[in-house]
């Protein structure tokens, strides 16, 4: 029983990490209607800045992590600009295959840049809290807790301004049409921006977090830039609640599974394929994911 | 007209074959495979890289003529190592050494093989690397049984009863699990009690292993050793994630951090407080004996590089020379001529003097240096040098 | 006040519009009508900027406004409602009513615009469903809280977009009423519909399209009369 607890405490940090991800290329599928695909390598951008932040200025961790989100929101308005804007000013035919070449293909300069500027090392980013804190049996390092607790921080205030603000029901109008928000005066360019800038910001917020517990590397992205992508497939290509719920699911299912499912000695080995079945399972089950409306394209 | 154009012909072929023909005799190639980025341990790569660069232009000349040095960047990926050692073959390259991954390594073997390339790995210790008696293949690593059966002889020497292992999905990883299932599952120790040796494997992306260790945390008796059969981050990690899990190391439980990675400063960046006490190995440590050739290297690379420099680059180093001395003595840059000096070859290098062995009992000797020397060591203080860590076996190298 | 001039609208190879010129004065109350396919749609969203002429010019108030974003005609005063409604189904009729206030440069406070927004959904007679999830609504319903989706930017022209089809007999009689009492207010309305009697009825002018060009402009009885829509519309 202890030992089952601990297991899920620790499903149930790992998922809030997931979520803080899955939640940026969520956000952004809905709004852009395009996946991402550098989304993993803006959550190591946002590791890296942060790095630099805390260690060559000497600012306090926490709060590289808010400035690495703000850079991270700069960078994505960037790239939504130079290089997304064209899909929705109608100056792109293919649109989906645009969408999928450009995003993938900034996905690995980074990946280049990142080992150019910064070097194939690995490097860890400076402790929130060091040391353990043991309650009973449970001994979780103290890293973890805050991130859990900073995760669910920005998660209730995303969904407090999505659901409470002005530029929250500006981001679900053009989610939900995207004619009808401009024809009643809405700029989606800048609803594009802004949700671009925000969902990127969230996987550099997760990213800066992620330095101290799981150590940052120019390749650092790659996995959770695929496994968002599963969560959000799972919850529901768009839907936020989704893609919290996914991301949950994902971390308890990667956690208890490698542990009860199939032989425990290999559980590990096949510890990234459990997001995959688990999605296979839901799709057939339910095409549209958890929480999915119907399939959504670029008009 | 066609007269013309033969003779144009003509002239034009004369040109190319004198053109490479030239070139080919102006120079001779030695080639170097290393991970120089990831997903390859890139921080070895690099020391192997410089390493060879240092032998090289100490060289000079073999054969009266100037050497060329190309090193390929096979990214710790077997497709590159392919790829890259069929551009060396393709180069002209005489001969290549290097390597730092077992998986790679087992793919750049085949290209040796079928291109007739003389290979010397410098420093991946898979077994089947040299079990598999290709004529063009060399080792100066040690082989993963010559090395691990003596951890599991320290093992029992320390009467552990339980040992627990996280091991990399990589030939390099399974095979010293290998090595430890036979030499030391359900085998006596010292105080005739049996050792029970449990393994999880892992893929070398994985970065929360806490579901595993609390696993092992959760066993009793506790683990009395926590193998961590990784490299590069994942070798972190798990020494990072068993200390906050309050796992290891303590008084009831040690860690054992297995790769390379934890011979570098980036050990201590990312583990911290939890690498005093762990163990690891190295092929070169200055209780070995600090002979004058280990010192001119050292003082040479910390000169050239701010680091200490790991048993890789040493490795890299003794495998140019090696490979330039048989190169000479074979008087050409023929391959057959090459593979041949390299059988009777007796350098005398920083780690030792080199020599390949014709046995082919037990499989893994063939072409391997048997003198190749690996330590257990352990760090006493943060932020230790390896080379001031603490000897741990074998006993009689102790002070 | 709104001058429509030698639009052409292609589709890849179609001409959806071809050369349709027409103007709209102050205070009018215009209706579009011809045969599926005409135009009708291409043409008011030619004019709301959603889609981007081949050729041509439209005019608002002086001012060229063909090519700008469907956003910054909305904000100068040309509101539109869909031939297939296009509410927000996933948020509530007043989040709905709240988008609009968003676009404009904030005339007042949020609390302002809520009451504005209170008061246009009393008068389409629609307040008590303000916390109903937009999806739930009846597809009259629906109509009605488009139409008073673009009152929050109180635009000088509104182009309703087939207002009458698929609504309760009862629902349209309501509309009927409230389009009379926005145009009383000064209101200028460019009205497509399939509901002959209602758009004659309603209209002080017509235009029939057919086949993307203008092949009837006038008031109402005259256009009754006329051979050429017969034969095209009427005459089927
Ligand atoms: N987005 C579009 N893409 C391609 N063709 C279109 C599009 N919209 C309208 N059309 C074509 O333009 C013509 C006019 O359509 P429309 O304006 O919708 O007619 P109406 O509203 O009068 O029934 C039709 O032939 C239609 O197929
Ligand atoms: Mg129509």
């Amino acid at each position: 029983m202890d030992f089952f607890v601990a297991q899920a405490l620790n499903g149930l940090i790992i998922g809030l990490l997931y979520a803080l991800i899955a939640i940026g290329l969520s956000l952004i599928f809905s709004v852009l209607k395009l996946v991402n695909f550098a989304h993993g390598e803006c959550c190591m951008m946002g590791a890296f800045v942060s790095y630099y932040f805390s260690t060559l200025f000497g600012i306090n961790p926490l709060i590289a992590v808010f400035l690495s989100m703000v850079v991270v929101f700069l960078l994505g308005v960037a790239m939504q600009y130079f290089f997304l804007r064209p899909l929705y000013t109608g100056a792109v035919e293919r649109k989906d295959e645009y969408a999928i070449l450009i995003t993938f293909g900034l996905g690995i300069f980074f990946q280049n840049l990142a080992m150019s500027l910064f070097g194939p090392w690995t490097k860890k980013s400076q402790d929130f809290l060091s040391g353990v804190t043991s309650i009973g049996f449970l001994t979780v390092d103290n890293n973890r807790l805050v991130v859990s607790f900073v995760a669910i921080a920005i998660v209730l205030a995303l969904l407090l301004i999505i659901n409470k603000t002005f530029v929250g029901k500006a981001l679900r109008a053009v989610s939900q049409d995207r004619d009808a928000a401009a024809i009643v005066g809405i700029n989606s360019h800048r609803i594009n921006m802004l949700a671009f800038g925000v969902g990127v910001a969230l996987a550099g917020g997760a990213g800066a977090l992620i330095g101290p517990i799981f150590l940052i590397s120019p390749m650092m992205g790659i996995l959770p830039g695929i496994k968002s992508f599963v969560i959000i497939v799972l919850g529901g290509m768009g839907s936020i609640k989704g893609a919290i719920i996914g991301s949950l699911l994902l971390g308890e299912i990667e956690s208890l599974g490698s542990i009860y499912l199939l032989d425990p000695t290999r559980g590990l080995a096949y510890k990234n394929a459990f997001g995959v079945l688990l999605l296979a399972i839901v799709l057939l089950v339910k095409p549209t994911g958890l929480f999915g409306e119907r399939h959504v394209r670029m008009e | 007209m066609k007269t013309f154009l033969t003779f144009m012909g003509v002239i034009g072929l004369v040109v190319c074959i004198g053109g490479s023909l030239g070139w080919s005799q102006d120079q001779v190639i030695l080639g170097g495979v290393a991970p120089l980025s990831a997903p390859g341990a890139a921080e070895s790569g690099a020391e192997m890289k410089i390493a060879m660069e240092m032998a090289v232009s100490e060289i000079g000349q073999i054969l009266g003529k100037p050497i060329k040095l190309q090193v390929e960047d096979t990214r710790g990926l077997p497709e590159e190592g392919t790829a890259a050692m069929n551009r060396l073959a393709d180069a002209g390259a005489a001969g290549v050494v290097g390597e730092f991954h077992s998986a790679v390594a087992n793919a750049e073997i085949e290209v040796a093989n079928q291109r007739k390339l003389p290979l010397i790995i410098a420093e991946a210790w898979a077994d089947v690397i040299t079990a598999k008696h290709y004529p063009y293949v060399f080792r100066i690593a040690p082989a993963n049984s010559l090395f691990y059966t003596k951890v599991s002889d320290w093992v029992k020497a320390i009467g552990a009863q339980n040992v627990v292992a996280i091991v990399e999905n990589t030939d390099w990883g399974l095979g010293i699990d290998t090595v430890f299932k036979e030499t030391l599952h359900d085998q006596k120790n010292i105080d005739g009690d049996p050792v029970q040796y449990t393994s999880i494997v892992a893929e070398r992306t994985v970065t929360d292993f806490t579901p595993q260790l609390l696993r092992y945390k959760s066993m009793s008796p506790r683990p009395d050793l926590v193998m961590d059969i990784f490299t590069g981050t994942g070798e972190y990690l798990i020494v990072k994630q068993t200390g906050e899990l309050g796992l290891a190391p303590n008084r009831e439980t040690l860690v054992f951090a297995v790769g390379t990675s934890a011979l570098y400063p980036e050990y201590w960046e990312t583990v911290g407080k939890y690498g005093v006490f762990s163990i690891t190995k190295t092929g070169y440590h200055p209780l070995l004996g600090v002979t004058p050739a280990i010192k001119k290297f050292n003082a040479e690379f910390e000169a050239k590089t701010g680091k200490t420099p790991t048993f890789a680059a040493m490795e890299a180093y003794d495998s140019i020379h090696v490979l330039a001395q048989a190169i000479e003595q074979a008087g050409s840059t023929a391959s057959d001529a090459i593979v041949a000096a390299l059988e009777k070859i007796k350098y005398d290098g920083v780690l030792g003097t080199i020599y390949f062995s014709a046995d082919k009992k037990p499989d893994y000797m063939y072409h391997q240096w048997p003198g190749a020397k690996a330590v257990i060591i352990q760090y006493t203080a943060e932020g230790q040098k390896y080379t001031d860590a603490e000897l741990l076996w074998p006993a009689a190298l102790m002070p | 006040m709104l001058e429509v001039a030698e639009l052409v609208k292609d589709f890849g190879g179609v001409r959806a519009i071809n050369k349709l010129s027409f103007t709209v004065g102050e205070n009018e109350l215009l209706g579009i009508i011809g045969p599926n396919g005409s135009g009708k749609t291409t043409t008011i969203n030619l004019i709301s900027g959603l889609f981007k002429p081949t050729n041509g010019r439209i005019t608002f108030r002086g001012k060229r406004i063909d090519g700008l974003p469907s956003y910054e005609i909305a904000r100068r005063g040309i509101g539109r409602t869909f031939q297939v409604t296009q509410v927000f189904h996933r948020m509530s009729v007043l989040e709905n009513m709240m988008v609009p206030a968003l676009a404009v440069p904030h005339k007042g406070e949020e609390k302002d615009q809520k009451k504005k927004a209170l008061r246009i959904l009393g008068f389409l007679k629609i307040d008590h469903l303000r916390n109903e999830f937009a999806r739930n609504l009846s597809g009259g319903q629906q109509k009605l809280l488009e139409l008073g989706r673009i009152l929050m930017l109180d635009p000088d022209v509104i182009m309703l977009d087939e207002p009458f089809s698929g609504v309760h007999p009862k629902l349209k009689m309501n509309i009927h009423e409230y389009i009379k009492e926005m145009h009383a207010e000064g209101r200028t309305f460019i009205i497509i519909s399939h509901d002959l009697q209602s758009i004659f009825n309603l209209s002080q002018r017509l235009i029939v399209l057919n086949e993307g060009t203008k092949i009837c402009d006038g008031v109402p009885q005259d256009v009754k009369d006329d051979d050429r829509v017969v034969e095209a519309y009427l005459g089927d």
